[in-house]
């Protein structure tokens, strides 16, 4: 297991070398995108390269197609439903029209046709010959391809989001087309400041923001596993999946832009996240946009990578990149895009559509708002209210309110934080970004050690369980406010085993069966608040078998 | 092995000029030459795992034990279910890709808001494998006489706490190809997969590995995919008696009208890595 870890951290520490001697301006090879080899492990793929050679039966029809002329793709195209590309140098299948031979038999655009009927092809011209000239009509033929997903993945990819030194181009002397980033809504403007090496102007505006101040930790891919990431507990975070916890949206929607902005400001408390408020606002936007973009890339490349690996065909460039604009109408409405090839279209739609998933809740009542504060009831003249007291009593009602809310099953908190709300509930879960080491729970554990070891080759860091939140500590990741609490309890936390709470329609009598009332929900807002500041007696018992399950 | 395939700026550069001229696929007459039922027929048959299987591992319970384990009697880990007379295997979902408007009966087509039940009970969902059309509606029922929470990785995402007794509701927005997994975070050992389609050509094998599914279009190439949570490589599948290996589980079939077509389906042992 250690050989594991330190091949991975040389790995990083090397990574980091490339990305110091980068920021130093030293000539070092410009940063690439990691591929997300732990995805393709992750979907099923039994080659993570994505690269297959099968052989499928192509039919042929019963006689020769008439369509003559220079061009061989008519004749292809009426007898196969396939077009062949340009490159005379290798018969490269440009396209296929559904439901024909040729894709119906299995073959994709971007096969490189290697043999056929057992005699190898070599260029277009022998394929030609062979599909049309040689062909014994009405008996299927034997086609042997070179299928490469993976690097199509990647030149796809490379294609619509451009490299980390250029979004807005494929390759450092290649010519800059900023036009399709910004069909997607993207601010070209600040995803080139942020992203490049780092370098300041003149006048003092600074360049290369995402690699001076995000890239250590969150990876130049934003895959969280940058070179210091593999010494934080918690990890820096992934952003490819498009998943965040600590929002103000519902349930699995994406951030919107003013949760970003707060994570840059306030950071992440109990976390390695800093806060940036030290930086100019205007390079806090660049920096959000950033993450958005390199969010957007992940989750393209995630979905490509699981119908590569589930054996689909992968969408052709025109139809990745097709979809859009995304132009919101007058209430910032965007139309969401029906065909499932436009994957980033789609991808991009979820994020403009986050601003209208917002938990907002019924403010709680001044007095609530007041015990929230941390304001204790007061007399007249400003005395402390006694325990007796109209006010004081209210108080108590709520946070015993709160406490059997606790400990009821409507919220049922209890369970996973702990009967001392220790956060020792149930410590034996992943969370999703570790959905790859659950699902090897089962197996003996020498062979999941050997699984976690190919997984750790790929480039995924070391996997840990994911611990509720130790209630007593005072310390909140997603923000202390009331209204942050209020949201994690309403909604869960996204990508992580904290559910959301069922809550009953405005104005609907309590039941605890059915669900919980707004107010209850900050009548628990209230009790958690409290913890803090209440003494723990003696520790709690530990079940046996917790210590057994937990990975250091 | 982290710098496998690195892109190509030349290939990404004639994929961008592709994309710049919106060079749409070759549309030509496909929906016209597409393939039409010439009539309806059943698929039934039993799926059967040859050799010794490797034995299930016991589930480890550390939460809520009077509930989740009555009587102290050992949980076995339910990702692998084989009959032991027979060799049956269970929770096998078998359904056809690719069918859409005319190739689809309207028996294989619910009512939409029709309901769906998936129930949990003793800490197990007791629908491994569920199944259910978009535009149905599935109702998580926890039967337990403690709250659980019940986490659907499908389209839409959803994660809510059930109390004892409560039913909610969940809707699908998108078929998809392979199941989605479902599991409960205060009892993690809790796993159950829920497959969205958009028609009712789905059967999952029962305890002993038998199928049926009805009113398949006929005369046209059918596209069915097997799928296993244990299973990952078809290549030893023995269909009829005669060796088929499935590229990625898809078993390609012709039915006739009006009959009934029979796959007695062998899967050998081996290909289920050790649980």
């Amino acid at each position: 297991m250690t050989t594991h870890i330190f091949n991975s951290r040389v790995a990083l520490t090397l990574a980091g070398l490339v990305l110091a001697l980068g920021i130093l301006g030293c000539a070092a090879p410009p940063p690439k995108f990691r591929p997300n080899l732990v995805q393709a492990k992750t979907a099923g793929a039994e080659k993570v390269t994505l690269a297959s050679t099968p052989e499928v039966d192509l039919p042929t029809p019963d006689k020769a197609p008439v369509a003559g002329g220079k061009d061989p793709n008519a004749a292809l195209e009426q007898a196969y439903g396939m077009k062949l590309s340009d490159d005379a140098g290798k018969a490269v299948i440009e396209s296929v029209v559904a439901d024909k031979p040729a894709a119906s038999a299995g073959l994709m655009w971007g096969d490189v046709i290697t043999s056929i009927n057992g005699s190898s092809i070599s260029d277009r011209p022998a394929a030609v010959k062979a599909l049309l000239e040689q062909a014994t009509w009405g008996k299927p033929m034997k086609v042997k391809v070179d299928r490469q997903q993976g690097q199509q993945i990647a030149n796809l990819l490379l294609a619509v989001f451009g490299t980390p030194d250029h979004p807005e181009r494929v390759s450092a002397d290649g010519s800059p087309d900023p036009t399709l980033l910004k069909s997607f809504g993207f601010d070209i403007d600040k995803l080139q400041v942020s992203a490049g090496r780092v370098y300041s102007e003149q006048s003092g505006r600074q360049h290369g923001l995402y690699r001076l101040h995000c890239a250590h930790c969150h990876g130049i891919s934003g895959d969280g596993a940058g070179p210091t990431a593999a010494f934080l507990n918690p990890y820096p975070r992934d952003y490819r999946q498009g998943k965040f916890k600590f929002k103000s949206t519902l349930g699995a929607e994406k951030p919107t832009h003013a949760d970003l902005m707060r994570i840059l400001t306030d950071g992440v408390p109990g976390t390695a996240m800093p806060s940036f408020r030290i930086l100019p606002e205007n390079e806090r936007e660049a920096l959000v946009e950033y993450v958005e973009y390199l969010s957007v890339r992940g989750e393209t490349e995630i979905k490509l990578i699981d119908r590569a690996a589930r054996g689909e065909t992968i969408p052709t460039p025109a139809e990745l990149a097709g979809g859009g604009p995304l132009v919101p109408d007058a209430e910032g409405n965007v139309t969401e895009p029906q065909d499932e090839n436009n994957i980033v279209a789609g991808v991009v739609y979820t994020w403009r559509m986050a601003d209208k998933k917002i938990v907002a809740p019924v403010a709680p009542s001044e007095e609530m708002t007041k015990w929230l504060a941390g304001e204790m009831p007061k007399n007249a003249d400003g005395s402390p209210a006694s325990a007796d007291s109209p006010a004081e009593k209210r108080r108590l009602a709520s946070l015993a309110r709160g406490q059997a809310m606790f400990y009821g099953t409507a919220a049922n908190c209890f369970s996973c934080h702990g009967d001392s709300q220790l956060g020792d509930g149930q410590t034996t879960d992943y969370d999703f970004w570790f959905q790859w080491r659950k699902s090897l729970d089962t197996k003996p554990a020498a062979d999941r050690d050997k699984v976690i070891a190919e997984f750790e080759a790929l480039g995924a860091l070391p996997p840990r369980n994911i611990k509720p939140r130790d209630l007593r500590a005072g310390v909140y990741r997603g923000g202390r406010r009331p209204l942050d609490i209020y949201r994690r309890i309403f909604s869960g936390i996204n990508g992580t085993p904290m559910p959301a709470i069922s809550v009953l329609p405005a104005g609907a009598a309590p039941d605890p069966k059915k669900g919980v009332t707004t107010q209850e929900i900050w009548d628990l807002v209230h009790f958690v608040k409290s913890l803090p500041y209440q003494p723990l007696s003696q520790p709690p018992e530990q079940l046996e078998a917790l210590r057994e399950h937990q990975i250091q | 092995m982290v710098d496998q395939f690195q892109p190509n700026a030349e290939a990404a550069g004639e994929f961008r000029a592709k994309i710049v001229a919106k060079a749409a696929p070759a549309e030509g007459a496909g929906a016209a030459d597409a393939q039409k039922a010439t009539g309806w027929g059943t698929i039934q048959g039993t799926i059967v795992v040859v050799g010794a299987p490797p034995k299930p591992g016991v589930v480890l319970i550390n939460k809520d034990l009077e509930v989740c384990q009555p009587g102290g009697h050992p949980v076995v880990n339910d990702n692998l279910v084989i009959n032991p007379s027979g060799g049956g295997l269970a929770n096998v979902a078998i359904f056809a890709q690719g069918l859409k408007g005319e190739n689809v009966h309207e028996s294989a087509v619910a009512k939409k808001g029709s309901e769906v039940s998936f129930d949990q009970k003793t800490c197990l969902f007791l629908t491994h494998v569920a199944t259910i059309q978009v535009g149905q509606k599935l109702k998580i029922i926890n039967s337990d006489p403690i709250s659980h929470n019940t986490l659907i990785r499908g389209n839409p995402e959803f994660n809510q706490t059930l109390s004892p007794g409560q039913a909610v509701m969940y809707e699908p927005a998108k078929p998809m190809t392979a199941p989605a997994g479902v599991a409960c975070s205060i009892h993690p050992w809790m796993s159950a997969y829920l497959l969205p389609r958009d028609n009712g050509y789905v059967a999952v094998t029962n305890p002993e590995g038998k199928f049926e599914i009805k009113n398949l279009p006929a005369g046209i190439n059918l596209k069915l995919q097997l799928w296993h949570e244990a299973l990952k490589e078809y290549g030893g599948v023995e269909i009829n008696g005669q060796k088929q290996p499935l590229s990625r589980g898809v078993l390609p079939i012709k039915i006739e009208p009006d009959k009934t077509t029979t796959l007695e389906i062998k899967i050998p042992a081996s290909a289920f890595p050790a649980s």
